[in-house]
């Protein structure tokens, strides 16, 4: 093997030629912007989708039904290429913005992420113990100051183990961007080995660089598990 | 219908069924020989299998199909020339299935090792002492009874792989997203076309949500759930 295919163009892979974000940082770049989406979204819309209003439940529910439902290459495609074959989104100030691979990448993988979310927001939601509910009550707190002080901060402590496998998951979502011509992480390790014709030492440079990036995420969400979490571990017998 | 192509996409729909059918039966079998590895006391059997789910989970599953995929094949192309017989071209569908079995294997031997150690240990201890042999109790005891814990994990781990069928597409495997995409360029109406390939991967993730709510109710005879 000639490692010389990889030393040679380590710039590429980490952060770029000086002209573009490519590697490693453009993959970090896609994946905290889409998750940040995700996120951003699935708080709100997970308590709409536990809400006993259908005419508030049934669109949330249907955008996450159709998200999980399919491919996130699909989705991708469908916005990077089948958008742009629209004429009023051509003509329409989105355009600027769709026409970038970025954007399009961006936008799909952070509304997957978004619909995986939401559903596992809601179930943590909807598991609230109800004595937490009813005390919340007793104490004379209004339906929006229970949301903000009982039942999210819960849930969300509870979503961590489930949500760090999403993580995890959608930073592994983010290789697919090079179907778009991104040269994420992955998009360099194909263009190197179609370059130098070898498919080795580009692809192997490539899983490495995943796999000490997919170590440090869940090395992170252990460190928040122990934190905040601690309130369900088991009460040690030896105190 | 479909300017055409319904075909053609019709029979990429069936080559996607049959890349999941066939890579989850590999990823089934070889997962649940890795989880009994991962279990083993013998740690030269243990150690492997551990680092091989490791590793497999660590990277993105389209990187590893490309590596397997392209790297495969210039292996092969080497071999011929040393052994100096003609280079093979490799079948993408085989390769296809083999490389998603092998790598959704590492997902599936997590879900059957928690299983495995879900199983109350009374039960084979008291199957051996019944006079069970080992392969016995395997079968009949722990096996249907780890089946119940496992399923969650198999469903989801199916409906995962079902949509990452959708990859094999980057190594030229005529499937749903290929040939839909294909039509899409020669006819310049790639947004219905792709709709129509997102409904029908819609469509057989919402028939296998259901399938696998019918077999889970299979395992789950004889357990009861617990409401509060």
């Amino acid at each position: 093997m000639n490692w010389h295919v990889v030393f040679d163009n380590l710039a590429l892979f980490l952060w770029g030629d000086g002209t573009r974000t490519t590697g490693l940082l453009l993959t970090v770049e896609l994946f905290i912007t889409s998750l940040g989406l995700g996120l951003v979204m699935a708080i709100p819309l997970s308590l709409l989708r536990v809400s006993s209003n259908p005419l508030l439940r049934t669109p949330v529910w249907l955008f996450t039904y159709l998200f999980r439902g399919t491919p996130l290459l699909v989705q991708i495609y469908i916005i990077y290429f089948g958008l742009a074959e629209i004429s009023w989104i051509r003509s329409s100030w989105a355009w600027t913005y769709l026409r970038e691979a970025y954007i399009c990448a961006w936008l799909a993988i952070g509304l997957n992420t978004a619909a995986y979310t939401i559903e596992i927001l809601a179930g943590c939601i909807q598991k609230t113990f109800h004595g937490e509910i009813e005390a919340a009550r007793a104490m004379g707190m209004s339906r929006w100051t229970q949301m903000r002080h009982i039942i999210l901060p819960g849930a969300m402590r509870r979503a961590i183990p489930a949500y760090s496998n999403e993580v995890v998951l959608t930073l592994h979502c983010t290789a697919l961007a090079s179907s778009i011509t991104l040269l994420d992480l992955a998009g360099v390790g194909r263009s190197i080995s179609m370059r130098y014709a070898s498919p080795y030492e580009a692809y192997i440079a490539a899983l490495v660089l995943y796999a000490v990036f997919t170590g440090l995420v869940f090395l992170l969400f252990r460190l928040a598990e122990s934190k905040w979490l601690a309130y369900l571990r088991p009460r040690s017998t030896h105190p | 219908m479909l300017y055409g192509y319904a075909d053609s996409i019709l029979a990429g729909a069936l080559v996607t069924i049959k890349v999941g059918v066939f890579s989850f039966a590999v990823a089934l079998a070889l997962g649940l020989l890795v989880a009994n590895a991962k279990l083993s006391k013998h740690r030269w059997l243990a150690w492997p299998a551990t680092a091989f789910t490791s590793v497999m989970r660590s990277a993105p599953d389209f990187v590893w199909l490309l590596f397997l995929y392209y790297g495969g094949q210039t292996a092969l192309n080497l071999l011929g020339q040393r052994m100096g017989f003609q280079a093979i071209d490799i079948d993408a569908f085989a390769a296809s299935v083999i490389i998603l079995g092998v790598i959704y294997s590492a997902y599936l031997a997590e879900t059957f090792r928690g299983a495995f150690l879900a199983v109350d240990k009374g039960q084979a201890e008291s199957a051996q002492a019944f006079g069970f042999n080992r392969l016995q109790v395997q079968m009949h005891i722990v096996v249907p009874q780890m089946m119940r814990f496992a399923l969650p994990g198999i469903s989801n781990n199916w409906l995962v792989m079902l949509k990452a069928t959708a990859i094999t597409s980057m190594v030229s495997l005529n499937e749903l997203i290929f040939l839909s995409r294909s039509a899409g360029k020669a006819t310049g109406h790639g947004l219905e076309l792709l709709i129509v390939a997102a409904l029908i991967y819609l469509l057989l993730s919402t028939v296998s949500v259901v399938a696998l709510r019918f077999i889970a109710a299979h395992y789950a005879a004889g357990s009861k759930e617990i409401t509060l």
